[in-house]
């Protein structure tokens, strides 16, 4: 395949090209959707393709072929060549491929126990069939169950005119499952779901079994159903790993990516070295966080190529750096962050994140609740949106309140809004625990490019005066 | 380097035609293999910063009837070997299906006449040279229309292609289509003040599409004075059609499917012949709209589209469908099985609407607002559609880009402000339509004074 990579590079030279990047796909995708113990959906899809970047003085242009003939490849190489020489007579600020050093790492993989690749669909139905089971085992007044199971595999490769070649290979498997419990005009709902790059193994454990996942699910819905509306108003707030995981992501990581800085559309532009947050906030972006540790998604190489480093975006409050691809690195002076990712064959590298997540703190889970005397836990997210502006809205999955430094009673309907560089401020202290999840399902949107997996996390972050509720159900 | 579009259709039904041979080998009772391809170019401009794409993603989706059950599987390219993989999975896919009583068979033929939409020659031939060109030019002119606007996104859309589709039962049909598109998302910056506007345009044939940049560049820089209302009201409320046209559509797609009827997840459930909305209201689902972006010679399945009333002066009178629902009530189906863009083959067929066309009225805007009276003017695109009730109505969206409204006059722009209520409550409180019908990806949709809505800002 490299061969036929490199064919497709060696054209672009021949016509003039600065510089190439050729990339092949080859990702499967499973989907399986149960409502209680009925098969709904199943996707079973494949996309396979080659993808050509070509740099042209100073611009770029994207082509690619699902055709895997020589003829099919010379093809692309030329219509990328052609749309980057068109782009080239049009480009104001001028864009290069930047100086970064040649790669050859091949076949690198995760080592896996039960590689989703090698069970059969009847088994995956099983997982969710398992955990609906144990939802229905341990349920109230439940309504509607929705187990989902989601995969994502195969193979990546790269090559480019600087002689890199790097082949890898992406995985992440996911189990998810959603109760909804009604009890005279009162719907609530509950879900569990354990997602990352790791093969079936993962499933095998206590702790993320289907039958955990569809107990926790069952009971979580059922608390809520005697459960009211979070108060609405400001409240010191103990907001949990995977929630701030998703305004790390969501609201804050995207202003720092450097394709919305250079066209001036993130508020962030321009303030690097700029004190955003307390001394307690540190964020970071990463393509690797051990696997061993934690349940992100494993990415080494970028889509450019680019080996991906560990990004300190914030560090105690401070921009320290923003995410590049090696077009906006050279744009901006700086070098490439491995952030260059595409969702597929059809579409380009553009800047996004890996894996997005504050760095924990030296509290324990206790002490952050003592120190939160009276306030709202917040937990998970179930929806939401986030503004170029910095402004959000999330809904949060589960939220209790707590008195004097005890967990009184669970909530529903708790929403947090507010602005992210506010929130930044107000935290006051973070957990020692570190979590990181990615999954099948989420993923992140932008360009039109989704779903990308993405992985994010943190620990708990105490943080003052949250606005929480605003929306009348 | 122009795609030819008719030998396209050949092409792809004779690959279509033998995915059906090689699933029917592979143990399948019944099958069905759509083949699509779409060569699309895609221009986004970043201020500065330009990325361009082009290329065809192409490939095979089979569905396969195995012992009654239904399977479905797909894949980019249509290689022999893969299509024979696709068709295995599809088998297996089948196998662990419950077996749905509900399902009857795949789509039987369907003689009906029906034709392609607007196929314009220079939309086919529009090169990546030629979008660079329009799209940087719309970039310029926008930051030049006013030294407020601090950034903008641009983007221009070409997209022509064709799809096949075959079944066991003796459907073969090709369709092909273009569309070209065009949009500007620009920021006005004052005082530190952050404001934003957005305008595009849609079609199937080629247009001037120098209008945007003033536009969108106008409807940003307007909002600088917003003021906040200050309030929640009660009140009437003019909507502009491009503002209107995705919250109607999204909700009159969901009510109008007939799945979701069946499933008990419509609010058209069993309304049909009963007044759902205001005398003025007649909407059309128009699959033969010759400049209707979603007008095909056949749909998803193979059925010829058609024209179909949807709303009647008020009244409901039927339910769009595709096989599976036909089938299920012994009826034909409307050529409504849609497979969502881009990658359609990847997809399995869903009830859609093709294109709504909301019957027009005599006023334009101006004298819409001018005979509101007190209420609100909703412009540009509105947040939170996506989240909306499509079963029971309710929604909630903020609108960036409104006005308020005093004695039939504009006062001032107002702060993001929230729109609340039931969408098909306000159905029967439109109380006039303009006559500026927009085409839209949606139809072609005019804009709408719906009275008793909740406003807070």
């Amino acid at each position: 395949m490299f061969e036929l990579l490199q064919y497709g590079v060696k054209n672009g030279e021949t016509l003039g090209a600065d510089f190439v990047e050729t990339r092949f796909d080859d990702l499967f995708i499973r989907e399986i959707v149960m409502e209680k113990k009925v098969v709904k959906d199943v996707k079973t899809l494949r996309r396979v393709g080659v993808g050509i970047n070509t740099y042209y003085r100073g611009a770029t242009g994207y082509s690619f072929s699902v055709d895997l003939s020589k003829e099919a490849i010379a093809e692309a190489a030329a219509r990328s060549f052609n749309i980057a020489k068109a782009s080239s007579t049009f480009a104001q600020v001028k864009v290069e491929p930047g100086a970064v050093p040649p790669s050859k790492s091949k076949k690198l993989k995760l080592r896996v126990a039960k590689h989703p690749k090698d069970f059969s669909l009847d088994l995956k139905k099983n997982l969710i069939l398992r955990a609906t089971e144990s939802a229905e085992e341990h349920g109230k007044h439940i309504s509607s169950i929705t187990g989902n199971y989601g995969e994502l595999y195969g193979e990546k490769m790269f090559t480019n005119s600087a002689g890199t070649e790097i082949s890898w290979f992406p995985i992440v498997s996911d189990l998810r499952i959603r109760v909804v419990s009604k009890k005279a005009d009162v719907l609530v709902d509950g879900a569990d779901g354990f997602g990352g790059s790791f093969g079936l193994e993962a499933f095998d454990i206590g702790e993320h079994s289907p039958e955990t996942l569809g107990e926790n699910a069952s009971k979580w819905a059922a608390e809520k159903l005697k459960a009211k509306p979070a108060p609405a108003g400001k409240h010191r707030a103990l907001c949990e790993n995977m929630l701030v995981g998703v305004l790390a992501h969501e609201s804050f990581g995207h202003l720092t990516e450097a394709d919305f800085i250079v066209s001036g559309m993130s508020p962030l532009a321009g303030k690097l070295g700029d004190q955003l947050g307390s001394e307690k906030t540190t964020i970071f972006d990463e393509g690797t966080p051990d696997p061993e540790k934690y349940s992100g998604f494993w990415i080494p190489f970028d889509d450019q190529g680019v080996k991906t480093t560990k990004v300190v975006i914030l560090d105690k409050g401070k921009l320290t750096r923003y995410l590049h691809s090696r077009e906006t690195a050279t744009l901006m002076k700086d070098s490439s962050t491995g952030n260059a990712r595409a969702v597929n064959y059809n579409f380009p590298p553009i800047v996004r994140m890996r894996n997005t997540y504050f760095a924990p703190g030296d509290l324990s889970l206790d002490e952050a609740l003592e120190l939160l005397g009276t306030g709202i836990y917040a937990i998970r997210t179930a929806g939401g949106q986030a503004s170029a502006d910095g402004t959000f809205m999330f809904k949060a999955r589960r939220g209790y309140y707590v008195e004097h430094g005890k967990i009184e009673r669970p909530l529903r309907e708790v929403t947090l809004a507010g602005s992210i560089l506010t929130f930044l401020q107000n935290v006051e202290g973070a957990t020692k625990e570190l979590v990181i999840r990615s999954g099948y399902f989420g993923g992140c949107g932008k360009g039109g490019q989704w779903p990308l997996p993405v992985g994010f996390g943190g620990p708990h972050l105490l943080v003052q005066q949250v606005q929480f509720g605003g929306e009348k159900q | 380097m122009t795609v030819d579009l008719d030998s396209l259709q050949d092409k792809l039904a004779t690959l279509a035609d033998s995915g059906v041979k090689k699933a029917l080998s592979k143990g399948a009772e019944e099958a069905e293999a759509f083949v699509s391809y779409e060569d699309t170019i895609s221009i986004i401009i970043k201020k500065a910063l330009i990325e361009a794409r082009r290329g065809a993603p192409w490939g095979i989706g089979i569905r396969v009837v195995v012992d009654g059950k239904v399977g479905f599987a797909a894949s980019s390219g249509t290689e022999e070997t893969q299509t024979g993989k696709i068709a295995e999975e599809a088998v297996a896919v089948a196998r662990i299906r419950p077996l749905d009583p509900d399902f009857k068979h795949l789509p039987d033929p369907v003689t009906r006449s029906s034709r392609d939409g607007v196929i314009d020659e220079r939309v086919i031939e529009f090169s990546e040279k030629e979008a660079l060109d329009e799209v940087s030019r719309l970039a310029k002119t926008t930051l030049e229309s006013d030294k407020r606007i601090k950034s903008l996104w641009g983007d221009i859309g070409v997209e022509r292609g064709a799809f096949a589709i075959a079944n066991s039962r003796g459907v073969a049909g090709a369709t092909k289509g273009v569309a070209i598109g065009a949009g500007i998302y620009c920021v006005a910056v004052k005082d530190g003040k952050q404001k934003t506007g957005s305008e595009f345009l849609v079609s199937r044939e080629l247009t001037d599409f120098s209008e945007i940049s003033k536009k969108a560049a106008d409807r940003a820089v307007k909002m600088l004075e917003a003021k906040p209302l200050g309030r929640s009201l009660r009140t009437t409320t003019v909507w502009e059609n491009t503002s209107i046209a995705y919250l109607l559509g999204n909700m009159l797609k969901a009510a109008s499917n007939a799945r979701n009827v069946q499933e008990g997840k419509s609010y058209f459930r069993g309304k049909i012949g009963e007044k759902i909305a205001s005398d003025i209201i007649t909407i059309v689902d128009d699959g033969q709209l010759p400049e209707g972006l979603s007008t095909l010679k056949i749909d998803a399945e193979g059925v010829p589209m058609q024209t179909t009333m949807l709303i009647e002066n008020g009244v409901l009178k039927t339910h769009l469908y595709d096989s599976y629902s036909a089938l299920k009530e012994n009826k034909e189906s409307s050529g409504n099985a849609k497979r969502e863009s881009p990658e359609p083959f990847l997809k399995t067929p869903t009830v859609s609407t093709t294109n709504l066309v909301v019957k027009p009225g005599r006023k334009n805007p101006e004298e819409l607002v001018a005979e509101l009276g007190e209420g609100v003017l909703i412009t540009d695109g509105v947040m939170g559609v996506g989240h909306a009730n499509t079963i029971t109505g309710e929604f909630s969206v903020v609108a960036p880009n409104a006005f308020l409204i005093k004695k039939g006059e504009i006062v001032n722009p107002l702060e993001p402000i929230t729109v609340a209520g039931n969408f098909f409550h306000a159905l029967k409180n439109v109380q006039k339509i303009g006559c500026d019908s927009r085409l839209l990806e949606i139809g072609k949709i005019p804009s709408i004074l719906i009275g008793d809505l909740t406003v807070s800002g």
